[in-house]
């Protein structure tokens, strides 16, 4: 049997990707859905592991029966989304700052870079879990005490509490949240540097601003990679696992109860899809892109 | 003579001054102030950001005592090696580094390898099914891991190579199934299948890249008469070289830092650097047992936490310092932003 050329070339692509193929069907799709069915069923494990449906009891346990879980869920996901907004704003500040020219430029981004390998790990863990640090504490009583300051000079203005407490949170997050930037800052970087010098010529010409180019030029033409920081920040803030619920989950697992580890997890992973897709169609209605 | 007609003569004097002359000064202020400012922005975060490693040194050379002493802060009195003596004893250092460098080289390499044909699949060839196959790479690098841990856990407790091995049992009858818990494979198995930790990453890198290149270079090959594989291995490999090694340096970095999946299909029996750390206190509290002590003191498991935070982080901080250009300019290289 001859095939035509288009064939052939097609069926080569695809031969490819086979490795890939099978891994995913093996290591991917199969546990996907076997997690799945863990979830809807009852599990023994004795001897042998035996299965027994019993629908959606476990899912019905979390959303009605326990007291906490909704409430933990709806702080994770705020906290998520205050955390992510805060990773968007500074990573995109210390960009700008990092793609300028000064001395030590080079050494600077090394710097900026370094938690992305220190911090992907158990090393972040054991730091931010080190009470005997005296350096650490005093450093937060005596930010604390700056914090309290600075409260009732809020205060003294007629700010909401609301609104207080969240300013005093992004305060003493700024240590977490500079530890999340690593891979962000760079991506971001990289966007800015891909922007030919003779636009920002041109705008400066124009008699632009340094303020009116970021905005009216340089923003809009980092768009895709605002796009996909905005994703990769969720994913990670939602896979760290210092995040509460992927805790719960791994507690769960570690005592065996594993139809209501992955029940857990599949309505964290609805969720966290349905959050995705909203942040994916915002954005994409802004984004630019300079070859259309 | 009073500050007045100080002010009014000074102002006078500086429309002396021609204005371009003035506005260039201004620019000049602008720019020094600005590059003090952010100077000092700079320095403060840094210290910020490199807080934790001087800390993990500091505290790793330092003896008990210093613990005690409020005198000391960053500079121990006390210099000694005992903490990391110690945590060297404990982790089994040498023979733990050796399986995490050969586990994160082996998994790194064997993910780039796959990856990359299967970016430059998606990249370059028409074929049913493409889209779909492409959803199922972005979903798999939305899902965590952590998701289907268990039942891959279960998986390889009763492997079945692919279904092989039940194949097998269907036509002989026989009910065999193997355990590669705690073996390597566990990990490498998925890596050569494309399916390690965020390898969706690794082929939606390497599909933007092939992507971006011209087609002229594989279209000259193949009237010269390349075959398809030979073009991959001849033409793509060699002008992706930047790609290759920016996926692999990022999965090194994973992978050393990986606990949760290694540490859960591998666990005591192949730990790795990462995951020792993770059980750091068991293994401390054991080594204490067979030298005829009882307890730990939590000052000492303080000063053991970060010494085997250090040892752990080390080789890769090490790595990175040499390698930064690599990682630093890496994003640029990989055309993701274009």
């Amino acid at each position: 049997m001859r095939l035509s050329q288009e064939k052939k070339r097609s069926l080569v692509g695809f031969t490819f990707a086979v490795p890939w193929v099978i891994g995913s069907i093996f290591f991917f799709i199969v546990p996907l859905a076997q997690s799945f069915w863990y979830s809807i069923t009852n599990i023994e494990i004795n001897e042998e592991i035996v299965f027994t449906f019993k629908g959606f009891e476990e899912y019905r346990r979390f959303f009605l029966e326990d007291s906490l879980f909704i409430r933990t869920l709806t702080e994770t996901v705020f906290g998520m989304l205050l955390s992510v907004s805060m990773v968007m704003f500074f990573s995109l500040f210390m960009a700008n700052i990092l793609v300028q020219k000064f001395h030590g430029q080079r050494v600077a981004r090394t710097i900026f870079f370094l938690p992305f390998i220190v911090a992907s790990g158990m090393v972040i863990a054991v730091i931010k879990g080190d009470v005997y640090s005296q350096d650490i504490v005093s450093t937060a009583q005596s930010s604390q005490l700056q914090i309290t300051v600075l409260r009732n000079i809020l205060l003294s203005i007629n700010l909401s509490n609301n609104v207080i407490t969240t300013i005093t949170t992004m305060l003493t997050s700024l240590f977490e949240i500079s530890w999340k930037c690593g891979l962000q800052i760079l991506i971001f970087i990289s966007g800015l540097q891909a922007i030919s010098p003779s636009i920002k010529e041109a705008a400066k010409m124009e008699g632009a601003t340094a303020w009116e180019y970021f905005w009216k030029v340089a923003f809009p033409m980092i768009t895709p990679v605002f796009q996909l920081n905005l994703i990769y920040s969720i994913i990670d803030s939602f896979t760290d696992y210092s995040n509460v619920i992927i805790k719960r989950v791994f507690l769960l697992s570690n005592n065996l109860d594993l139809s209501g580890s992955t029940a857990l997890a599949w309505i964290y992973f609805g969720i966290i899809f349905v959050i995705i897709g909203i942040a994916f169609l915002l954005v994409r209605r802004k984004i630019f892109y300079y070859n259309d | 003579m009073n500050r007045g007609t100080f002010k009014k003569y000074s102002i006078k004097n500086k429309f002396l001054i021609d204005p371009d002359r003035r506005w260039i000064l201004m620019q000049k202020a602008k720019t020094i102030a600005w590059s003090i400012f952010r100077a000092a922005l700079l320095i403060g975060l840094a210290y910020i950001l490199l807080y934790p490693l001087l800390y993990m040194f500091t505290m790793a050379i330092r003896a008990k005592d210093d613990m005690f002493d409020v005198t000391v802060n960053w500079i121990p009195r006390n210099f000694t090696l005992y903490t990391l003596q110690r945590i060297w004893k404990a982790m089994k250092y040498p023979q733990t580094l050796l399986n995490t460098v050969m586990i994160s080289g082996i998994c790194s390499f064997v993910s780039a390898a796959t990856c990359s044909l299967t970016g430059y699949s998606f990249a370059r060839f028409k074929y049913r099914g493409k889209k779909l196959m492409f959803a199922i790479v972005i979903f798999s690098i939305i899902i965590p891991q952590a998701f289907y841990n268990m039942p891959t856990y279960i998986n390889f407790r009763y492997y079945d190579f692919f279904g092989l091995l039940d194949i097998y049992n269907l036509i002989t009858g026989a009910d065999v199934s193997v355990n590669i818990l705690g073996t390597k494979w566990t990990m490498i198995l998925p890596a050569i299948f494309g399916s390690g930790i965020r390898a969706g990453l690794y082929i939606y890198l390497f599909r933007q890249f092939f992507r971006s290149m011209p087609k002229e270079l594989e279209e000259a090959a193949y009237i010269d008469g390349c075959g398809y594989f030979k073009t991959f291995y001849k033409i793509m490999v060699p002008s992706s070289f930047s790609v290759f090694v920016t996926v692999f340096l990022f999965s090194f970095v994973w992978y050393w830092n990986d606990y949760q999946v290694s540490g859960l299909l591998m666990g005591a029996s192949n730990l790795t650097l990462s995951s020792a750390l993770s059980i750091i206190g068991n293994l401390t509290y054991s080594l204490e047992v067979s030298e005829g002590n009882r307890a730990v003191d939590t000052v000492r498991m303080a000063l053991d936490n970060q010494g085997a935070s250090l040892m752990v982080i080390a080789p890769l901080v090490i790595l990175f310092v040499f390698l930064q250009r690599y990682f630093v300019e890496s994003i640029e290289r990989t055309g993701l932003v274009e």
